[in-house]
């Protein structure tokens, strides 16, 4: 992901919202890259709410505090579980660079070993503690990396009236598709704020996978976030609900809170 | 120092020295001070509550080895910001030859209340914290882990530990909470984390004629292990634990130094009085950890240095000396495809000098593997430890459901080889399939 000056990606994106017209005028790696160039997040808290629930309907939920924080070309998400009692005190930090060669980090809080434990990065596909969501998603947060596709442009769908572009993409590579868990996508895209709000992944035999919805959208700041939304396996059945609630805007979050060490700490006292 | 024997718990004659008595009246009546004018103030207050019963049968005698209910309530406070407090209990009962371990390792200012033969209370947790941004005081009744790798202690040789089930515990170590202050700081890019432990407790061992009773020579002043264990007394030390640990970014690497000084929390046998007791000689510890993540890989390693470590040597009465014990060790973290995951570890124990009952060089493996299934609803993992040094080991194949948000349930095999004078070899014979049921809310 490269990064815009804020000014210009903030012009960028209203000049459209104005007019969608000119969404319809780009070509797939245009659209692509305005997916991944959606103003970052200064900084935001928020509680997420997880609803997980299996082909039988057994249904678990979990609830953390999220803290996150995108600045210089780093990413940072700290969760700390709230509920249910079997994970609370449960604390994961993810902190990932822009530049590809500087080694991403991901550290785990386990109050039963009363130890920050430095985690391997997972592979992109791997799920996200328990979640249908991988740890690729959640690092994406709902964009789709400039290197890892071929992009394409579907045939334009109309849904209440309104006109959306759909774009597809294609692993370039067996490796990369491997690594992710994905081999194409196909994606509606929302002209107003370029956020792909449904898509479906297919698996590297390019079986369909999963399908990711985005239910609601909410500015927070001076982004849009993604605060309500769903990822269902279609191969299982099994579904992830995550809805945010009690969001805020913490610009310039600060960096000690984000301190794997302080991750035994439990939540921090934002401001 | 107070002497009392292994197989009851010490008489009250043996007092608190007045920094111990000040340590523990001063946090409990913190506790019971703040509590009330937290919750006055309206303040966050949540209770907890966890239940384990633990069921295993002897795969050699199909007897039930192990029948044990623990109830884990706890309470939390938050007030003002900054400060919140802690209180966590641990309540055990058990009827089986697997009990619930001596008492008399334990000091006073820790020692669990008995309800019963076989049920006792103790404070898992009591403790008032203090934070902001990076930096946190804790004083209480607490644990403090610190090293990288993942059951060898290497450097993690601060805390007490329980052994009343030699290895075969869900987690390694055990750890035991002693009273104390810590304080941890961020300063010049260096995480500083200091601690004050005024509590002599040490490592706790099963009840002599019970399933994991130590057995090995090497563990018991070279006594033969078919030899009767005879009455052991307890010298624990008034002496506090201090440790100052400094971490920071080197490179991609993450680095710590450290130093602990106070009594070692393995014993060895003296004869005091004319009787023979365990004893737990102040040492000091210097160490390092390692750590640094490449790609799906994590590589972890420590070293400590103990230059005055005492050990019991083969001699008709036990007599002890003072040796260099150097360990070292190094572990690698791999993240496979599929959501496998693996954890391998070697470490090295050694002593200089020759005539100790111990090894001169104890070699570790650990080999970890798990694979999570249906949304980690499921998952099925093996380990393998083994100590090359004494040709012994356990093989212990797992599996945990996740029942739903509030109920776990796992079953496992614990299978053991070796000969009787190993660390794991010990407890030959005593291979058992287990069934653990916890309930959170």
């Amino acid at each position: 992901m490269s990064f815009l000056p804020k000014a210009l990606v903030t012009a960028i994106t209203l000049l459209l919202s104005a007019t969608n017209v000119v969404a319809a005028s780009l070509t797939a790696e245009q659209l692509a890259g305005f997916v991944v160039q959606r103003p970052p997040n200064e900084g935001r808290t928020a509680l997420m709410n997880f609803r997980m629930q299996n082909k039988s309907g057994s249904v678990r939920e979990r609830q953390a505090q999220l803290l996150s924080s995108t600045s210089e070309g780093v990413e940072r998400i700290a969760i700390y579980f709230t509920e249910p009692a079997m994970i609370e005190e449960t604390a994961f930090l993810s902190i990932n660079h822009v530049a590809m060669e500087v080694e991403d980090e991901s550290w785990l809080y386990l109050p039963a070993t009363g130890r920050v434990r430095r985690l391997p990065d997972a592979n992109r596909g791997d799920p996200f503690m328990g979640t249908d969501m991988s740890f690729g998603d959640l690092q994406d947060n709902f964009t789709f990396g400039l290197d890892d596709y071929v992009f394409k442009l579907g045939a334009e769908e109309v849904v209440d009236g309104i006109t959306f572009q759909v774009l597809e993409g294609t692993a370039k590579t067996p490796e990369i598709a491997k690594e992710m868990g994905y081999g194409h996508f196909r994606s509606r895209i929302d002209p107003e704020n370029f956020f792909p709000i449904l898509t479906t992944y297919s698996d590297v035999d390019l079986a369909p996978l999963k399908e990711v919805e985005v239910l609601a959208i909410e500015q927070v700041g001076g982004a849009k976030m993604a605060a309500h939304f769903t990822f269902e396996n279609l191969q299982t059945g099994h579904r992830t609900e995550i809805r945010y609630t009690e969001i805020k805007s913490v610009p310039d979050l600060d960096e000690s809170m984000f301190d794997s060490n302080a991750l035994s700490y439990g939540i921090p006292d934002v401001p | 120092m107070k002497v009392c024997s292994i197989r009851m718990r010490c008489p009250t004659v043996f007092l608190m020295s007045p920094s111990q008595q000040m340590m523990r009246t001063a946090s409990l009546s913190a506790l019971l001070v703040l509590a009330p004018f937290a919750a006055a103030q309206n303040l966050k207050f949540d209770v907890g509550l966890s239940v384990e019963q633990m069921l295993a049968v002897g795969l050699d005698t199909t007897d039930l080895e192990q029948v044990r209910l623990t109830v884990l309530p706890e309470a939390r406070l938050r007030w003002k910001r900054n400060w919140s407090a802690e209180l966590g209990l641990r309540v055990e009962a058990a009827g089986s030859d697997t009990g619930l371990g001596i008492l008399s390792t334990y000091d006073d200012l820790s020692q669990p209340t008995e309800l019963g033969p076989n049920a006792r209370i103790e404070i898992d947790t009591a403790v008032i914290k203090w934070r902001k941004r990076a930096s946190r005081v804790t004083l209480g009744k607490q644990t403090l882990a610190w090293g990288v790798l993942d059951g060898l202690q290497v450097t993690d040789r601060f805390d007490a530990v329980r052994r009343r089930e030699g290895v075969f515990t869900p987690n390694r170590p055990e750890r035991i909470s002693r009273w104390g202050m810590r304080l941890e700081t961020n300063w010049a890019d260096t995480q500083w984390d200091a601690a004050v432990m005024f509590d002599g407790t040490g490592d706790q061992f099963a009840e002599p004629g019970d399933v994991f009773a130590v057995r090995a020579p090497r563990l018991r002043a070279g006594l033969p292990a078919a030899a009767t264990q005879p009455d052991l007394g307890v010298a624990l030390s008034t002496k506090a634990t201090a440790g100052l640990r400094a971490q920071r970014r080197l490179g991609t690497a993450d680095v710590s130094l450290l130093a602990i000084r106070g009594p070692d929390t393995e014993p060895v046998i003296v004869i005091e009085n004319g009787q023979l007791t365990l004893a737990y000689p102040s040492r000091t510890l210097f160490g390092m950890t390692w750590q640094r993540g490449e790609g799906n890989r994590v590589w972890r390693l420590e070293a400590a240095f103990i230059p005055d470590q005492r050990v019991n040597l083969f001699s008709p009465t036990p007599v002890t000396e003072a040796r260099e014990r150097l360990l070292a060790g190094v572990g690698l973290d791999w993240d496979l495809p599929d959501s496998v995951f693996l954890n391998l570890q070697l470490g090295v124990d050694s002593i200089s000098g020759e005539g100790a009952v111990r090894p001169d060089t104890d070699v570790i493996t650990t080999l970890r593997l798990q694979k999570s299934f249906a949304n980690a609803t499921l998952r099925a993992s093996a380990e393998i430890l083994s100590n090359l040094a004494d040709g012994d080991g356990t093989f212990r194949p797992g599996l945990t459901w996740q029942v739903n948000d509030a109920l776990r349930l796992e079953t496992g095999v614990d299978l053991i080889w070796g000969d009787v004078d190993g660390l794991i070899g010990q407890f030959n014979g005593a291979d058992r399939v287990w069934l653990r049921a916890t309930w959170a809310r």
